[in-house]
């Protein structure tokens, strides 16, 4: 079933109830000293590709750091259905890591490093090395592999690392800023890959980044973080929802006369820039009705009528500002 | 299809497949970091000569062995003893080895970030440092004591009066004395290597304290007369515990002075590497 789900063959038909909890996380609290990088946060991450958003400093990192059991938070926790802070070498074990920071295997090359994760992962040496190289194609990396990681680039570094998380076919897949210095192309290769991994091979990914483009592009929820507190937790089209009453619409010809009209029956009108759009805020205790039948009365033909969407990057700012707001409130 | 002028060969049509194979028990991940330090070493030819080259000392003193079963009329029994200088020989070899192996053993892991490698892979920090400190131990096995052993099984073999006891005995106090060396070698290397940071620094450091350690003991024994100041030395106390194993010279309250000095080496070096990687304690 959930072949078929992740293949997309019956994407629509199949109840989203079959999505499973892949990270629960309640009261979550953990703290460095006298700074609090979580507070009290509580999600339930269902399958498939979730993006975990926040400014710099919102406790991305530290979260998944508490999701592979480095380290120890405050409150409960769960990966795949194991306590990372009781078991935390079986969650390892079935979740692939690619960190943000530039590590390596000094003195290695690379296939040697993903063969040597491999085998740290439980593999045999013969099933680590033919597995790395498997994954070393899959993620682009040619004849370099055989040359020592120190002398890579930025962008093959980070190849490396996907593939070292990889290797030993996990379950679940742990991205912490996965596009960070690499150039255009190599960055749009690389979400090409995690686009694959998360809605064409079965794999749950977990992508944390602050690059609200590379989360628009690949993943069909979000998690929202700032300053360790949850702010929003949902699909990436609920994410960006406008306030429900604001609506987009078109009409065939004849804009000006439907927003005078509308603008008649108490609405708030605003004529969109660059586009045919109006977007329309109803009065209260009206509904989307009322503009069909508005365009009936005057002749005009409704082409699209829906609800109003915001760019990530607004509804990034909109959550974020809400949250400082709501921060400084409390 | 390459397009002309693309300099790779990237193979992109070997789509992703999960792997279907089994996976080890979480148990035995240190002698995965184990084989891949000596692997590492390995590479290194000096490495390799050293290797070589360790056994030398087997060899030289295997043919004194069999000259003087041959000729016994021409050595005086009461002045033939290979032991000491034997060991002597393995010492210094084992401190190579040491430099060798544990040279980049942590810091470089630190510099690199490689521990971020480890602690997201099923391994647990007493894998990882049991894993490293296991590959100086074999080191310090290879140079000291499977040379060992190849000479008292030869000895005895060669020589018409050694019995069986005395293979035993040699190779008890081989092994007794490999036990000391690797534990104070290998977690002294492993601390400087932590605090250096660089493989390079931590192998000046290593070598320069081998010989400091054991000049100061000296001096201080010979400045004080109380020879108990040799544990003050790591390879110093080693050697004087051989001499009282293999000659009988000194006696058994000296003995355990030296066998605690190497422990508190030992002792203070695994307090240094787990103060140096105290965040990661508890992954």
């Amino acid at each position: 079933m959930i072949f078929y789900v992740r293949a997309g063959l019956f994407m629509g038909t199949i109840p989203a109830t079959l999505d499973y909890v892949i990270v629960s996380c309640q009261s979550l609290s953990h703290s460095f000293g006298r700074l609090l990088a979580l507070q009290g946060v509580s999600c339930e991450i269902a399958s498939g590709c979730t993006g975990l958003l926040g400014p710099n400093g919102a406790g991305k990192s530290t979260l998944i750091k508490c999701l592979l059991g480095q380290l120890r938070p405050r409150g409960r926790i769960s990966v795949l259905s194991v306590d990372p802070a009781v078991e935390p070498l079986l969650v390892r074990q079935r979740v692939g890591y690619m960190p943000e920071a530039d590590v390596y295997l000094h003195g290695s090359s690379g296939l040697d490093m993903c063969s040597m994760c491999g085998q740290l992962s439980g593999m045999r040496r013969s099933d680590a090395v033919s597995r790395a190289h498997e994954v070393l194609n899959y993620v682009g990396m040619g004849e370099a592999r055989y040359r020592e990681v120190d002398g890579y680039s930025t962008g093959m570094r980070q190849r490396v690392k996907l593939a070292c998380a990889l290797v030993h076919g996990p379950r679940l897949l742990l991205l912490d800023e996965p596009t960070t210095g690499l150039d255009p192309s190599g960055r749009e290769e690389m979400l090409q890959i995690i686009d694959d991994v998360a809605h064409r091979r079965g794999m749950d990914v977990l992508f944390s980044s602050h690059i609200l483009r590379d989360i628009e592009d690949t993943c069909d929820r979000v998690v929202v973080l700032n300053e360790g507190r949850l702010i929003f937790e949902g699909s990436l089209d609920d994410f960006q929802q406008e306030e429900s009453s604001v609506l987009h619409l078109r009409v065939r010809e004849g804009r000006e006369r439907m927003a005078r009209a509308l603008l008649d029956k108490g609405c708030q009108v605003e004529s969109l820039d660059g586009t045919e759009h109006l977007a329309v805020k109803l009065p209260a205790g009206s509904t989307p009705e009322m503009i069909f039948r508005l365009a009936i009365d005057q002749g005009l033909q409704v082409r699209h009528l829906a609800p109003a969407t915001l760019s990530l990057e607004q509804a990034f700012e909109k959550v974020i500002i809400g949250s400082v707001k709501g921060g400084e409130a409390r | 299809m390459i397009p002309e002028g693309h300099d790779d060969a990237r193979i992109f049509d070997q789509g992703y497949r999960p792997f279907e194979g089994r996976l080890a028990s979480v148990r035995t991940r240190f002698w995965v970091i184990t084989v891949n330090e000596i692997r590492h070493a390995l590479r290194e030819k000096w490495f390799r000569r050293l290797l070589w080259a360790s056994f030398m000392p087997l060899i030289v003193f295997a043919v004194l062995v069999v000259v003087r079963s041959r000729f016994a009329q021409l050595f005086d029994n009461a002045d033939f003893e290979i032991w000491m200088p034997f060991w002597g020989m393995q010492l210094f070899f084992a401190m190579i080895a040491v430099f060798f192996i544990g040279r980049r053993a942590v810091g470089e892991d630190l510099r690199s970030g490689a521990l971020n490698v480890y602690f997201s892979r099923p391994v647990s920090f007493f894998q990882y440092l049991f894993g490293k400190w296991l590959a100086v131990a074999l080191g310090v096995v290879g140079v000291t004591l499977l040379p060992g052993l190849v000479l008292a099984l030869f000895r005895w073999l060669a020589e018409p009066d050694t019995d069986i006891a005395d293979f035993a005995s040699w190779s008890a106090s081989f092994l007794f004395l490999t036990t000391l060396l690797a534990l104070s070698m290998g977690w002294i290397m492993l601390a400087v290597s932590s605090l250096a940071g660089r493989g390079r620094a931590a192998g000046i450091v290593w070598v320069a304290l081998f010989f400091l350690s054991a000049g100061l003991a000296e001096a201080l024994v010979h400045a004080t007369g109380f020879l108990q100041f040799d544990a003050l030395g790591f390879s110093e106390a080693n050697a004087k515990l051989a001499a009282f194993l293999f000659k009988g010279t000194g006696s058994i309250s000296l003995a355990a002075v030296l066998i605690g000095g190497q422990l508190a080496w030992a002792a203070v070096a695994l307090g240094v590497v787990l103060l140096r990687l105290r965040r990661w304690t508890r992954v």
